[in-house]
Order: C-alpha cells, then structure tokens, then sequence
C-alpha cells in the first residue's frame, strides 16, 4: 500500500505517462551486438515500470509452453495497426521468456537476414559472457564460420564480376560487415543451419531453447532490392522452420508487423502466414482492445500507483467510457498509444487544477487539437468545429451538447452525461433542427455524423452510382454491360486467372475474350484448376439467355486428337423474366465434354450483401439483382467523370465487392445443387469442382509427370538417375537400389539429402518407391509409370512385336497424356532399357537383355588377361580379392542357367565392376610407365644436348706442322660423335611414338609402353658405353691443344736465342725433328697417336730443358754485373743504399736487361751520393757566408773562410765524379773505377763540413751581465715588442737609452741568441 | 555565416525566437528528454540553437552524430519520420542523454513536447535589420519561404 498522497501518486504515473508516452523504440541488431547491456536496461526497465497496454500474459504462456514442449520449432506472429504496441508486447514476451532458461533474442529491426543473423549472435553473446562463459569461444567459431562463409561468397562473386584480389576483398568486407555497410545476402538454409548450431549450443550450455523475437518486419520487405526474391527467401525460411528436418524443436522465431504488412501478405503470400500461424501463436493487438481497455488500464495503472478508490478524481468515468469508443475507431485515433495521450493530459490537468477530467474536457482536449495522436486524420476536432459553425449552435448548452456528442461517436452521447450537463433542453432543440444534417441518433444517443463510421464508398463513387442508377434499366443495354462483365472480369480476370510460376491457373494469352456479337463471348484457355490435371485446354463461351443458342453445342472437335480442348464451358447469364422459373440457376451436361452454367442474374436479396448496403442510399434496394451488379461493373469501368488515383482506387474496389458478390450469388447453392455431377462447394470453386469431376470421369488412369513447371528438369533427373544404374532389373524395379540416402540423392543431381524427401513426395510418387528410410541403409525402387505399364504390357502380351508410335500416341491421349509427356514417358522407357525404337524409328519394341553365356565368359577371360599383365607390370599392384572374386563369378557362370538373362546380365556387370577395378589399377601403371617413358626421353636428350664437346667444333691451331694432323684427328671425332647423335635422336622419337602410340591408360598400353621403354634403355645404354670411348679422345685432343702451344712456344724460344744470342744450337734440330715426327705419327694413325700424347711431352720437355740450361748461363752472367755495381754502391755509401733491385735478366732481351741494369745504377748514385754530397755542401756554404756577413760570435775556432775554401775544394771534387759517372759504360762493370772510393771520400767530406758551418750557427751565452738580463727577458721563446721591453726596463728603474738596448740586442743576435723582426706602425697610413 | 554565429547572442533574438527559446528552457525546466523545435526553412531555428548552446550548457549538432558525450544536445537538420525519431530514442538510450532539442521543418512523428518557431513578416525585417548592424549583406538575409 503507498504511503504517498494520491497527488505524489499521481505525478509519479504522469512522470511515466509522460517521459514514455507508451513508446518504446526498437534498437537495430547492431546495438544487440555491440551495446546489449543498454539494450537490456532499457527493455528491462520498460516491461517492469510499465503495465502492459493489453493482457497478453497467456500468450506468452502459450510461447512458452509450445517453445519447450512442441515437437517442431515454434513460430508465430503478431500484428496490429500503429499504436497498438506492437514493440511493447514484443519486449513484454521477451521479458517472459528471458526470465525462464531460455535465450531470448529481444525485439529489433529485422530488416534483413543478416541482422536476424547478427542479433542472435550478439544477444546470445552477452547471454553467454553473463551466464555461461565457457561457451563464448563456440559461439564465435560458429558466427566466425557463417560469416566467413557469407563474406568469402560476396568476395567470390564480386572477384568474378571485376578480377579483384580474394583475400584483399574478403579483408574489406570484414571491416564493412564490422561497420554494417555490407548488405551479405545470407539464404534461408544457412541462416536455419544457423540457428540450428546456435541452438544446440544453448542447449549444451544449460538453456532449454532459443527463441528469437523479430521486430519492424516491415523493414525487411522495404529494404529489400528485391521484393520478390526476399519474399522468396522469406518463404523459404518458414516453411524450412516449418517442416523442422534441419533444425532442432527447442527453436522459436515470433516476429512483429504492421497490420499493413499482414495484409500484404494475406493478398500476395498468403502460404507463408498460414504456414507461420500452425503453431497458433498469432497475435492481432486490436483484438486485445475494446471499448473497455481505457478504464482496464486506468483500474491497474491506479491500482499500481496506489489511487484506485481515488482514480475517478482524477479522469471521470464518462470520459473514460468517452475513451473507450473513441479510441476503438481507427480513423479517430490511434487507439492504446491516444488512450495513453488522453491519460498524459487527465493527469496534468489533475495536477496543475486538482479537477477531474471529464467527458467534456476530452471533447474540449480534441477540439484545442491537445491530444497528439488523432489517428490519420483531426475528424472529430474537424466536426466539432463545423458543427459549432451551424448557426443552431447558438447557446454555450448546445456548444456543449455538441462537443460531447463527437466524444462518444460509437454508442452516442448517454443520457446519464446529458443528465450531468443538464443539457436535455439543448438536446431537444437541436434534435429538431439539425437531426439527419450534423447530428443523429446510434443505439445510446446521439452523436455528430461527422464522427460516424461510413461502411461504403463516399462521394465521387456515390455519385457515379446514382448516375448509373438513373440510366440503369433491365434491358438489352444493361445485358451487355452485364455479360462483358461476366466474361471478363468476373471469369477472364477471376474465375479463370492467370497465375505465375505454378500449374494452376488458367490463360487465353492475354487480353479479352473474344467478342463474337453482342452478348456473345468465346475464348479458349490453356491452365487448369486441378494440377492432377495439368495443361488443358478448355473452350469458355459467354451469352445471356437471348443468345445462348450461339455458344452451345458451338465448339467443334472436342478431345478428339492433340491441340483439341478437353472441354468446353458455357456461361449463360439469364435477365428476362417470363418462365416463372424461380430457380433456374443450374448446371447442364451437352456431352461428356461440353458443360452449361445457367446463371441466374435476377434474383434479388432480401438484405442487401455484405458490403453493399449503402447501395440503398442511391437506388432501389430491391431492385438490385446480380445482373445489376454486374452491369454496374462494367459502367464503372469507363465512367464519365475523370478521377484521381486515389477515386481510382475506391472505384477499382468498389467493382471487386461488386464481383465477389455477384460471383457468390450466381454460383451458389441452387447451382450446385442442380448439377450433373456431385459439387460439394460454391462460389468459384463450383467450376472447379465441375472441371476436377469431368476429368476424373475422362482420364481416370492418368497419372501426370508435369509436376511443376519446372518438371522437365526433375523428369530429366529421374531419367538420369535410371541411366546411372547399372542392371536392368534395378531400371525396371524388379531389383531395388540399396545404397547410402546421399548416394541415392547424387544419382539425382542433389548434393545434399534434405530436399529429397520433398522431391520424391512431389514428383517422384508414380516413379520411386522408398522401401527403407533409414539413411545408411536407404533402399529405394524404381518404378514404371503407369503408361509405360501399359505399354510394356501390350508388347510383351500382344501378338505384335512392335507398337507403332502413332498407336502409343492414340493410347496416352486416350488417357489423357500430353504430348510432351509421352515424350518424357519415352525417355523413361528407353532409358530402362526395357523398350527401344525398331529400325525404322516409327514404333517400340521389347529390347530383349543381350547378354549370353559368352559375353559373360569373355568378360571374365579379360578380367584374367589384365590380372596376368598386372601382376607381369607389377605384383603388388593386383587388388588382393579381385582372384577370388573372379574364381567366384565363374563359379556363379558354371551355375547359372543360360536362359536366366538377368542373372547373366548381373555376372556380366560384376565382372565389368571387376573389369573397372582393374582399368583403374592400370590407369595408374600406365601413368608410372608414361612417366618412365618421358623419364628416359628426357635422359636421352640431355645426352644428346652434351653429346659433342664445344672444343671439338675449333680448329686447333699453332705454329707446328702436326696442327693438321691433328685437325684430321678432329674432324674424325666429330663424325663419329654425330652418328650416336643421329642414334639419339632416333630413340628419342621412338620414344615420343611409344608415348603417343601407347596413350590410352589402360593395361595393355601400361604394358606395351612398358616394353618399348625396356628396349628404348638397353639402347641408351649401349650408346653411353660407345660415347665414353669418344669421350676419352675428344678430352685427349683438348689436352693436346695445349701441348701443341707449349711445343709451338718452345720452339720459338730456341729459335730467339740462337737467334739473340747469335748461337746455333742442338736443340734447335731437335725440335724441328720431334715435330716433325709426331706429324708422321698423326698422319699414319691420328687417333692412336692421340693416345701417345704423354711420350710426346716427355721428349718436348728434355728438349726444353736443355735450352733452359743455356739460358740460365746467360742469366748468371748478368747477375754477377749486378752485385759488382752493387758493391760500388755500397762502398761510396758505406752500406746506405738498397739499390739495384729491379734489374732482372730478360733472356729474348738482354740488351735492354743491361741498359736498365746501367740506369738503376747511375740513378742509384747520383742521388745517394753525389746529390746528397751536394746538397749538404752547398747547406755549409750558406751558413758560412751568412757567418762572415754578420760577424757571428760563434763559439768556434774554426775560420769561417777557410771552411769556405774546403767546401770550394769538395764541390769540385764532385763535379769530378759526376763527370766519370755520366761516362760509366757496361764493360767498365769489371774494370777499376774510382767511383767507389772517391764517391766515399766525397760523402765523408760533405758531412764533415756540414758540420763545421753548423757550428756558426751554435747559441753562445752572452757574458755581460745586462745582455743577460735582456736574453732573460725574452727567454722562453717570449716575443717582445721593442716599446714595450724598452718601458719595461724604465718601469724596473732602468731607465737605458734606446741606443744601449739595441746594442745589447745586437750582441744577443750574434750570439745566435734570438731573431730580429721589424715591421711598419700600425695606423701610420 | 561565421560572423554571425560569433555574434549569435539573445540581444539579436526576434521576438518569436525569444518566445521559442524561453519555451525550449520551459520544457527543460519541466525534465522534457525530447523537445521538438520545429518551424520553416529560415524561420532561424539554427541561429536560436546558437542562442541556446551559447547561453547554457548545451551541445550543438550539425545532425544526428554516431556517438555524443554530452548530456545536453540539439540536433540540427532532424528527420521527422517516425522511424527517424525511435531511432533518436535509441541513440539517446545508448548515449545516455537527458536532454535532446531536435530541430525539424516539420513537426517530428512521435515527439514531444513541441516547439513551433513560425514568425510574422516582422520576424524577418528585424533579421535584416540585424545583418545590417552587423556588417552582412541585407540581401541575402533569410525570408519568408513562399508557397
């Protein structure tokens, strides 16, 4: 019990009302994914705060129950109009569920199967991460797999369409599927195989089921590009839920649409609801409102809140009545989501004035255009104000009678309210002057008739009835309009419509029926009503009773032959009047084929049809008849007033009440029940059931194979399937095929089981007979079509032996087969192999089982013949049972009767089977020889590639005479090389020939090639042995090349040196005969004196070596030269040179080896001794001269002159030596030579006096003391500025003249003491 | 367009604006989660959101965003369908805003309360006016969109 004041109770109810005002969104599936937490808050927090706006609590129940118990997975629907809470009692069942051990997925917006797909995922995922972690990773891997699956097929097909990359595209539809930009066209077995594992592992995780709540189903059909596929695939999916063979019980799917969607498929898929509501779990939320749920809701909502013996304080109960009707009416508001509006502005109202919101202030609330949600249309604000526009509604009592009738448009204004307001007075007076015009009385009172239903067409429609009604007369002219009516519209367009995609349904080509005259029709259309009896043709006439004489007994060869009509129907609509007959409608038989429809189009109605009753209002109710109807069809068709779409619309459904009456009252039960023939219902299906029974009555043994439209494709299958078995009594049924469930389904074209059972049931009931369902062990039989049956037994029964093809036409037309499938029962007969053409292609006949005794016994002796050559190839390769088997077929031959065919004709098969088996061993042997073939042939070419050594194509040349021997060795060689070549190429073609000779991958090709390949490698081999010999010759002659330039070469050097040294010698002659000798050798025998290369070499290199000692002297004797002018050189330098190194003996020549010998000398000389002498000379005589200059005060006895006078002495002894050295020859190696001594002498002297001068150049100490202190001052290498040294002596007390400074720094500057720079003042320019 | 957003302030507000704003902040006060301002092409709804975003704490939305972080926000440029605005519902849910002004031509289906900004003639000459003082050209200043 609230503790709460009835106004905190009531702000907190409008708090609600308010922030909510009934609406709960729907959230994408995306958000289940990728926000399910806000998703459950928000579901959460509505189904427990909010009553629920209807009591749907049993069907919930039922969901329940029916999701957990029911043997098939559940479905179901619900549906209403806007504002009735749809998504509200979506979320409410969810709410329901989802508090039991089931995952429910909440209500989204199922635009697509892939957000279908992508909500369970998401919402079973955060079920999972909550209550059973352990299975997230499965759940991943199954929707990882799915939409792997999905994507890699968009990936596919769009890598077809543009030639992109695979594994880029799949990459890139994974970030577009994770942003939802990829619209994946997920078909309706995967998303069933889907929800089959997903369910499996709810189960598996603890769950009892998994139902998934769909809502917005409208999007589904919007988004789609496609309308039609998506219907498609939508069937698909409910009738795979339905028939439940690929997905467990424990599965609901409950989706939500709008009212407008459920009628869209009542009219266009009328098979997918019906299928969706097997289950009985359908909801209409209009049904769950009345006129009381205003004051149900306001009882529970004040009993929620604490105020329910308060709640009529605060909204009335005539404004709760008011509600009521109100909100019952589509076109006045929006029904539950108004009445929450209504309880929004009673509640406000309640707590800004404290007043009670009354019937009155409802109206007032409509009039102000306060209440939001006033259905499609402001009627009741617009009538209230047209009303008070009346110049009646003079007093403020009428205003208010006025607006309080437009509030109870229903039942009308009570007398208790007109009581309340005190308003009879005002009542009376306007009851007397607007009754019938603004206002009128329904069963309680009155309301405004603006406010009232209307059931039938209004305005333009109205008025085109009346003008119809005005000229309307039961005459000729009406007659025609009225059986054009009847032929095209109400039998062309409906009785006899077209229908796409199936065998049901009638067509005449399209267009109108023909018109003969007036009131005369006749057409002829193809289709049927009965697909039993597919593709007739039936002849459809139309009259009046006038001229109904023009169309019976009028259709000329009926059934006789092939593109005959099997029948023929007349309409005849009756309209005069004068045979008393009062109920002439009947059905009347011309002939076994031909049919009339008396159609009696004068009765009248007691009440007028249902739909219809405002015909009053415009004419004569009782003058309106079928005939009228049908007339007034017709004239509507062509009105003359131009009309909008929408008058279009109304008119077009105006005419198709007008027809479905007219067709209920001209076949009704007096029809029937005046038929030839027994007909159980009315209506259109009257004429059905007529066309069902004459067929039945004409063709009672026929059996159609024109199942669907699609029938030939699946009689082709069944024909393939016949031709894929093996025996003939298996084709013909006398023996059933025993295999696995899927390899029966692959015989059919079907990868895959589940549509088989379908498939048999729909096109296969005449043809196949399962004899054992279980899938591992299916058995099924093949059987003859009831037509082949026949004529079968006619020719194994007959006296002929053949039936002509025109005879076996006659019979199936008789029985009412089409052409067309007595082709395809042709097809089936042959394929069995039971019946064939005769020669002359005009008739069948018995195709007898040809197989004998012999047959089989060849088949057997071949079956021996490939184990023996199988076993001969390659032992192991013989199939272990294949002897055994083949010892037990002939002794099932020894034991068979020669006469029992099909017994053969299965020994024959079997040992065909065996035959196979050894066929596919072959198949592979002959691939293993195929590729020792080309093994051997690419050995065989690799020789023959290398065969001829490169070198043997160069001459060989040189500067001896048995080159040419030689090259005839050559050219011997390569002879005898192009023969094997030649043979190589030979036996590679052989090869080549063996290999396509030998092609067919069977055993006796395995083993020819076989052979050839043995062969073909003895002769490979032999040809190796003999290439080796050539081999070893053409590598001796390589080798000889070089012995012929070492010959050639030591040749030559004798012939230089005899030549250079001017020296005949012995070797000289013996060269010229030992190349002369071998020439001798090369011509006799070149390839054995080849061989003889190694003796040759050996007397070659004696002679070479006996040159080689000669030379050696010549080199000796250079060397010595050498080491004496080395010698020389190291006497002048005392062992200070390295000298004389490069000088080497050139035997070809030692002229130049000399002169260089020479020059290194001379080089070596001059600047290690006389250059170096010099320089130190001329280093002492500077500083002597320097010396006598300055008057140096050095600290030396010598006199600086006479050390000049020394250094004179010495350079010319210099010059001496240069000149002997520029005239140092070769032969004066050996002769006395002053250069080593005096050169010696020369280098001693220089130093000595290089030193000597050097002493001038010695520092001595100054001895005065004040030249000291000046060198003191300086010391250290301390430059001075000659102001500065002067001030600094007159800063120390000093104060020495300028001249007595420069002084003491002349005598510090010859005692080599410092250095003197003078330079020019800065700033002096 | 960017001066006069600088410059948006209540002292350039018409009077139909000043009667719109207040009645925006009115259904703030009264803890309103949507508030429909609705009004005509240049009827100035977006200068008021300015005003508005200026004056309190709100956030201002060329449209509706992917995500938004703040609790108050005006959605510019709304679609007033119906499934335009459950799915506004949605986002304020996941959001986890109190308070959205969605600002439409039209009437937006389904949401309430609303605000109707459809000024008098005057309403535009005062406009004018204010793009004068402001240095814009009068000209191209919004007026009444003609039927």
């Amino acid at each position: 019990m609230s503790t709460q004041t009835l106004t905190e109770n009531v702000d907190d109810l409008f708090d609600l009302v308010r922030k909510s005002e009934g609406i709960i969104s729907t959230f994408e599936a995306r958000s289940l994914e990728t926000e399910p937490e806000t998703v459950e808050e928000e579901y959460r927090r509505y189904a427990n705060t909010h009553v629920s706006l209807g009591d749907t609590s049993e069907f919930e129940q039922e969901i329940y129950e029916k999701v957990t118990e029911q043997g098939s997975p559940a479905k179901g629907y619900l549906y209403g109009p806007y504002g009735y809470g749809k998504t509200s009692t979506a979320v409410s069942i969810w709410n329901t569920l989802s508090e039991q051990e089931i995952i429910a997925v909440p209500p989204f917006t199922m635009d697509s199967f892939a957000a279908i797909m992508r909500a369970t995922y998401g919402w079973m995922r955060h079920e999972f991460d909550n209550k059973a972690p352990d299975y997230v990773d499965d759940l991943d891997d199954i929707h990882e797999r799915y939409l792997q699956q999905e994507l890699r097929a968009v990936a596919k097909q769009k890598q077809d369409q543009h030639d992109l990359d695979f594994d880029k595209l799949v990459q890139m539809f994974e970030e577009m599927e994770q942003e939802n930009n990829l619209d994946l066209s997920i078909n309706a077995d995967t998303l069933i195989d889907f929800f089959d594992e997903c369910t499996e592992l709810a189960q598996d995780a603890g769950f009892d089921a998994l139902v998934v709540v769909g809502d917005e189903f409208q999007e589904y059909l919007n988004s789609a590009d496609n309308q039609k596929d998506a219907e498609s695939r939508f069937r698909q999916l409910v009738f795979g839920l339905h028939s439940g063979a690929q997905i467990r019980d424990e599965f609901g799917l409950f989706i939500s649409m709008p009212e407008k969607t459920k009628s869209t498929f009542d009219s266009r898929a009328e098979d997918i609801l019906n299928r969706l509501q097997r289950d009985n779990l359908v909801l209409n939320l209009q049904t769950v409102y009345g006129r009381e749920f205003p004051a149900e809701l306001w009882s529970r909502y004040a009993d929620r809140f604490g105020f329910t013996d308060e709640q009529h304080d605060v909204i009335s109960e005539h404004a709760l009545t008011a509600t009521g009707e109100v909100c019952s009416r589509n076109d006045l508001s929006n029904g539950p989501r108004t009445v929450i509006d209504i309880f929004r502005l009673a509640l406000k109202q309640y707590l800004d004035t404290q007043e009670t919101f009354t019937a009155l202030d409802l109206a007032e609330a409509f009039y102000e255009g306060d209440v939001r949600y006033q259905g499609s249309s402001t009627k009741i604000q617009s009538a209230i104000g047209d009303a008070l526009d009346h110049s009646a509604a003079d007093t403020p009592e009428k205003q208010t009678f006025l607006k309080l009738c437009a509030v109870f448009p229903v039942e009308g204004i009570p007398d208790s309210v007109v009581e309340e307001y005190e308003l009879e007075d005002a009542r009376e007076s306007l009851s007397k002057k607007i009754h019938g015009e603004v206002i009128k009385v329904i069963a309680d009172g009155y309301t405004l008739i603006d406010v009232t239903k209307r059931d039938g067409p209004e305005d333009v429609v109205q008025q085109l009835i009346r003008d119809f009604w005005r000229e309307y007369s039961v005459g000729h002219g009406s007659a025609e309009h009225a059986v054009d009516a009847l032929a095209n519209k109400l039998l062309n367009e409906g009785i006899f419509e077209a229908k796409r995609g199936t065998l049901d349904g009638w067509t005449n080509g399209g267009g109108s029926l023909n018109e003969i005259q007036h009131t005369v029709y006749k057409d002829q259309f193809d289709g049927t009503f009965d697909t039993r009896f597919p593709k007739r043709r039936l002849n459809v006439a139309v009259s009046d009773d006038t001229s109904q004489d023009e169309i019976v007994g009028e259709h000329g060869s009926l059934g006789e032959y092939f593109g005959d009509p099997d029948l023929a129907f007349n309409f005849v609509l009756t309209w005069e009047s004068g045979d008393g007959h009062e109920h002439n409608s009947h059905i009347k038989k011309e002939s076994d084929r031909e049919f009339t429809f008396v159609l009696d189009g004068r009765q009248s109605f007691d009440e007028l049809p249902q739909g219809l009753d405002f015909l009053r209002d415009a004419m004569d109710p009782n003058a309106v008849t079928p005939f009228l109807m049908l007339a007034l069809v017709q004239y509507l068709e062509d009105p003359n007033t131009e009309l909008d779409a929408q008058q279009e619309n109304r008119v077009e459904s105006f005419q198709q009440s007008l027809l479905d009456q007219a067709l209920k009252a001209l076949f009704d039960e007096t029809l029937i029940s005046n038929a030839p023939v027994s007909l159980r219902r009315a209506g259109k299906r009257a004429v059905e059931g007529l066309f069902t029974s004459v067929m039945e009555d004409l063709y009672p043994d026929y059996h159609t194979v024109i199942t669907s439209t699609q029938y030939k494709d699946m009689m082709q299958d069944y024909a393939d399937f016949l031709a894929s078995l093996d025996t003939i009594s298996k084709r013909r049924g006398s023996e059933t095929v025993n295999e696995p469930k899927e390899d029966v389904a692959e015989r059919f074209g079907l990868r895959k089981t589940s549509p088989f059972d379908g498939r048999i049931r729909k096109h296969y009931s005449d043809l196949l007979t399962v004899e054992n369902e279980e899938a591992e062990e299916y058995e099924v039989r093949a059987e003859l079509h009831p037509l082949e049956t026949e004529i079968i037994d006619r020719l194994e029964s007959g006296s002929e032996d053949e039936l002509a093809l025109a005879e076996v036409e006659g019979i199936a037309y008789e029985k009412g087969y089409r052409n067309e499938e007595v082709d395809v029962i042709s097809q089936f007969m042959q394929a069995r192999g039971i019946v064939g053409m005769n020669e002359t292609g005009d008739a069948l006949v018995i195709q007898e089982a040809d197989v004998s005794v012999g047959d089989v016994e060849s088949a057997l002796s071949d079956a021996r013949e490939l184990v023996d050559t199988i076993e001969e190839l390659d032992p192991d390769r013989v199939p272990n049972d294949v002897p055994e088997q083949l010892d037990d077929l002939e002794t099932d031959l020894d034991q068979t009767n020669p006469d029992a065919s099909e017994k053969l004709e299965a020994i024959h098969v079997e040992a065909k089977y065996v035959i196979d088996r050894l066929e596919e061993v072959g198949e592979l042997l002959h691939s293993h020889h195929q590729s020792e073939c080309d093994d051997l042939k690419t050995k065989a070419e690799r020789k023959r590639r290398s065969l001829i050594p490169d070198h043997l194509e160069n001459e060989v040349t040189g500067g001896v005479q048995f080159v040419g021997g030689l090259n005839d060795a050559r050219s011997e060689l390569i002879a005898e090389f192009r023969a094997v070549k030649s043979d190589l190429t030979d036996l590679i073609e052989d090869l080549e020939d063996a290999r396509r000779e030998h092609n067919s991958p069977t055993v006796a090709a395995a083993h020819d090639l076989h052979q050839e390949v043995e062969d073909a490698r003895n002769i490979l081999d032999s040809i190796e042995t003999d290439t080796n010999d050539l081999e070893e010759y053409a590598e001796e002659l390589k080798r000889w090349r070089t012995f012929t330039d070492k010959a050639a070469n030591v040749k030559q050097d004798i012939k230089d040196y005899s030549r250079t040294f001017d020296e005949a010698l012995d070797e000289e002659d013996d060269i010229e005969d030992f190349i002369a000798q071998i020439a001798e050798r090369l011509v006799e025998n070149p390839l054995d004196a080849l061989m003889n290369r190694d003796a040759f070499e050996e007397r070659l290199e004696h002679i070479e070596e006996s040159y080689q000692q000669r030379r050696e002297q010549r080199r000796e004797v250079f060397d010595a030269k050498r080491e004496t002018l080395k010698t020389v050189l190291d006497e002048a330098t005392e062992g200070g040179t390295v000298g004389l190194r490069s000088a080497t003996f050139d035997v070809k020549q030692p002229d130049e080896s000399r002169r260089h010998l020479l020059e290194d000398f001379k080089s070596e000389y001059e600047s290690q001794v006389l250059d170096n002498a010099e320089e130190k000379l001329e280093n002492a005589h500077n500083e002597i001269e320097y010396a006598q200059i300055v008057g140096v005060e050095a600290d030396t006895d010598a006199d600086p002159d006479r050390v000049a006078e020394e250094i004179e002495q010495a350079k010319a002894k210099l010059r001496s030596l240069r000149t002997s050295l520029s005239r140092f020859d070769f032969q004066d190696i050996d002769e006395e030579t002053e250069l080593a001594e005096e050169g010696n002498e020369l280098v001693t002297e220089a130093n000595d006096l290089a030193d000597k001068a050097r002493k001038f150049r010695a520092q001595s100490d100054p001895e005065d003391e004040p030249v000291q202190d000046l060198l003191h001052r300086v010391e250290n290498n301390r430059g001075a500025d000659f102001k500065e040294l002067l001030m600094e002596y007159h800063d120390d007390g000093d104060n020495i003249e300028v001249d007595e400074l420069l002084e003491r720094m002349e005598q510090l500057f010859k005692l080599n003491q410092i250095d003197i720079k003078i330079m020019q003042r800065r700033g002096r320019r | 367009m960017n001066t006069l957003k600088q410059a948006a302030g209540a002292d350039l507000l018409t009077d139909a604006q000043e009667e719109a704003l207040a009645s925006v902040k009115d259904h703030r006060g009264d803890d309103a989660r949507f508030i429909n301002l609705h009004g005509p092409q240049h009827a100035g709804k977006t200068f008021l959101c300015w005003v508005l975003q200026q004056d309190s704490d709100w956030t201002y939305y060329q449209a509706l965003p992917t995500n938004a972080d703040t609790p108050t926000t005006i959605y510019d440029h709304g679609n007033p369908e119906r499934k335009a605005t459950r799915k506004l519902r949605n986002h304020a849910s996941i959001n986890g805003l109190a308070t959205v002004v969605y600002v439409t031509e039209r009437p937006a289906e389904e949401l309430y309360p609303r605000v109707e900004l459809d000024p008098a003639d005057d309403h535009y000459s005062e406009i004018a006016s204010n793009w004068t003082d402001l240095g814009l050209d009068p000209e191209t200043a919004p007026s009444p969109i003609q039927q």
